[in-house]
């Protein structure tokens, strides 16, 4: 039996469908709402094709949905949910975003309830998920210690013959029973499946089906294998002419030996599939969409670039999965995400770079791409659309000497055609210096900074930072 | 007449340099980098040492700031070019780390020569 039929219907049994073309009448009639109902409006059709999309992909998935209810403390808060809407509905969806994996689904039905679709996980595990999200979230809002009275937990399904149930979750207690007592009588697996990247709950984030290896996802097992003991860091990176570190690069990193770290794509190994490099990649998205809704509630300004693998792109059906998660996952939060493009073939033709482009845009703030260092055709990739183009030379075993005259050559090229120009990987403080001269736009490396686990705000770049620690203790202070 | 060591990672830039100064009486070394130029002088001490600020391997601020570290006496000027705005920042930086003078590229024959031996007096 398909199941997205099932889900469909569900939705429009629970009258979110209606609801909203209740509201397209109404709003309609008021020309100044207009925008929002049209935002609202794609957020649903999003959310919906986005269940499409999971249900298509998995086989495994089941028919139900989980609702979080807020209105009790809704009444609890009175009017301050009403002034204080805008952070409350941010708190929350940072709160699910964090808990939730790339293939999760969140969607805020009206004004205080949210909708989940855990399509990992079994009725029971997802429960258990959904209560511990809807707990953090009423700590965070009311900070109270017992807070299981201040939310509701249903599970929404339906039947073969489309009757609707919904179910009270019992207690987040009860659940951890019964999920252990099923996983203890599962029978031991053949082979140890990996973890998902940045599990949160560990039992809580795979069906027992999947645990036992049966009707396990495709094609996540390789994928996800692929992705195990690996984390991510953020590098800062400066903006010369405002002199302000106001982005951070994701980039995931892995200890390949004792104190030897493989980072980027290099944390898949050697030659990664597509399969490989998508997961990373969403992975990455993941990861960066939590970092934004926490930036969003910490009110820190800061943005976050991540980088997206010409595999990803070029392969059409992932494409739009990508950037359908990314709308999923950003939402309003997109005017503050960058995209790296990287792993560009040499030549790639200005249509397909074009096509890249076109999809990323309307969920960023800007996009820019990655090329080898003796790139320099650029005119064409100008009109593509691209913020800037820039290279890594974090790697490059040329001496000094030439790496500079690389990327002069670089940086002008690129400056020919109005594109900005950015370099990662800068290790020292010569790369440094010679970088800022070759009128690089946008630069990041250990000479500028280490990295950090987490984001955060912009900050004032100075000079004199870069060499504090040459003068610690030495006596030697700069003359004012 | 003063020894004077000249560290520029550009040939050319070293040669011109060379020339006027040897031709105002000066005996010139030269270093392509910060790291030779370090090396070079802790081996025969000179009595100015003009350094440029973009080079491979050790640039000219690391430089300045080392060896006023190991030899605070030492006579440093700080040259150099590119685009002169975005240089401005470390001819200044340059100077608040212990360049006894500061000069943009380009300069003229003349304007070495007065701050060669301004910093000498």
């Amino acid at each position: 039996m398909s199941k997205s039929p099932l889900l469909k219907t569900l939705l429009s049994k629970m009258g979110i469908l209606e609801e909203e073309r209740a509201r397209q009448k109404e709003i309609k009639k008021k020309g100044s709402q207009a925008t929002e109902y049209i935002r609202k409006s794609r957020e649903l059709q999003a959310f919906a094709s986005r269940i499409d999309r999971v249900l298509e992909q998995r086989n495994d998935v089941g028919g139900h949905l989980f609702l979080l209810d807020f209105s009790v403390i809704k009444e609890k808060l009175g009017a301050k949910w009403g002034t204080s809407s805008d952070k409350i509905h941010k708190t929350i969806k940072a709160i699910i975003q964090k808990h939730l994996t790339a293939h999760d689904v969140q969607f805020q039905k009206d004004d205080v309830t949210y909708l989940l679709l855990l399509p990992s996980l079994g009725v029971q595990e997802g429960q258990l998920k959904s209560s511990i999200i809807a707990e953090d979230v009423t700590e965070a809002l009311i900070g109270a210690n017992t807070v299981s009275s201040l939310f509701k937990v249903q599970t929404v399904t339906t039947t073969e013959d489309g009757d609707l149930i919904s179910e009270e979750t019992p207690p987040i207690s009860n659940l951890l029973e019964r999920v252990s007592e099923r996983l203890t009588a599962m029978p031991p697996k053949p082979q140890q499946p990996s973890a998902p990247p940045e599990a949160e709950h560990p039992g809580a984030q795979r069906s027992p089906e999947a645990e036992a290896g049966q009707a396990a996802p495709k094609p996540a097992t390789d994928a996800e294998a692929a992705l195990r003991d690996f984390h991510f860091v953020f590098r800062p990176l400066l903006s010369v002419k405002t002199k302000v570190i106001s982005t951070f690069l994701c980039i995931p990193v892995r200890e390949t030996q004792p104190g030897v770290y493989a980072s980027g794509y290099k944390v898949l190994g050697h030659g990664p599939t597509a399969d490989e490099i998508y997961a990373l990649d969403l992975a990455c998205l993941d990861k960066v969409s939590k970092e934004l809704w926490a930036l969003s509630v910490a009110k820190k300004r800061s943005l976050l670039a991540l980088p997206v693998h010409f595999d990803t792109l070029a392969d059409h059906r992932r494409r739009v999965e990508y950037v359908n998660h990314c709308q999923d996952k950003f939402q309003e939060l997109s005017n503050r995400v960058i995209f790296e493009i990287t792993g560009l073939p040499d030549g790639i033709p200005q249509p397909r770079l074009l096509e890249f482009v076109s999809a990323l845009k309307p969920v960023s703030r800007a996009v820019i791409a990655r090329f080898s260092a003796d790139h320099k055709e650029f005119p064409s990739y100008r009109v593509a659309g691209l913020h800037a183009v820039g290279i890594d030379v974090y790697q490059h075993a040329t001496n000094e000497a030439i790496l500079m005259k690389q990327m002069d050559k670089f940086a002008q090229h690129a400056h020919k055609v109005q594109l900005k120009s950015y370099v990662e990987g800068v290790r020292s403080l010569s790369l440094f210096t010679a970088a800022i001269t070759s009128c690089f736009d946008y630069i990041a490396g250990y000479a500028l900074s280490g990295v950090v686990d987490s984001a955060e705000d912009i900050k004032e770049f100075k000079l004199d930072s870069l060499y504090v620690s040459m003068l610690e203790g030495l006596g030697h202070l700069p003359r004012e | 007449m003063a020894n004077i060591l000249v560290a520029d990672d550009e040939e050319l830039a070293r040669f011109t340099i060379r020339e006027i100064l040897e031709g105002d009486g000066h005996n010139v070394i030269e270093a392509k980098n910060g790291t030779e130029a370090i090396a070079l002088f802790n081996k025969n001490p000179t009595d100015i040492i003009i350094t440029d600020i973009i080079m491979p391997e050790k640039e000219g601020i690391e430089t300045i700031i080392e060896l006023k570290r190991d030899h605070p006496e030492t006579k440093i000027i700080a040259i150099s070019g590119g685009g002169r705005t975005r240089n401005l920042d470390f001819l200044d930086l340059a100077k608040r780390y212990g360049a006894d003078a500061i000069l943009a590229k380009p300069f003229s024959e003349q304007e070495l020569i007065d701050v060669v031996n301004g910093t000498l007096s």
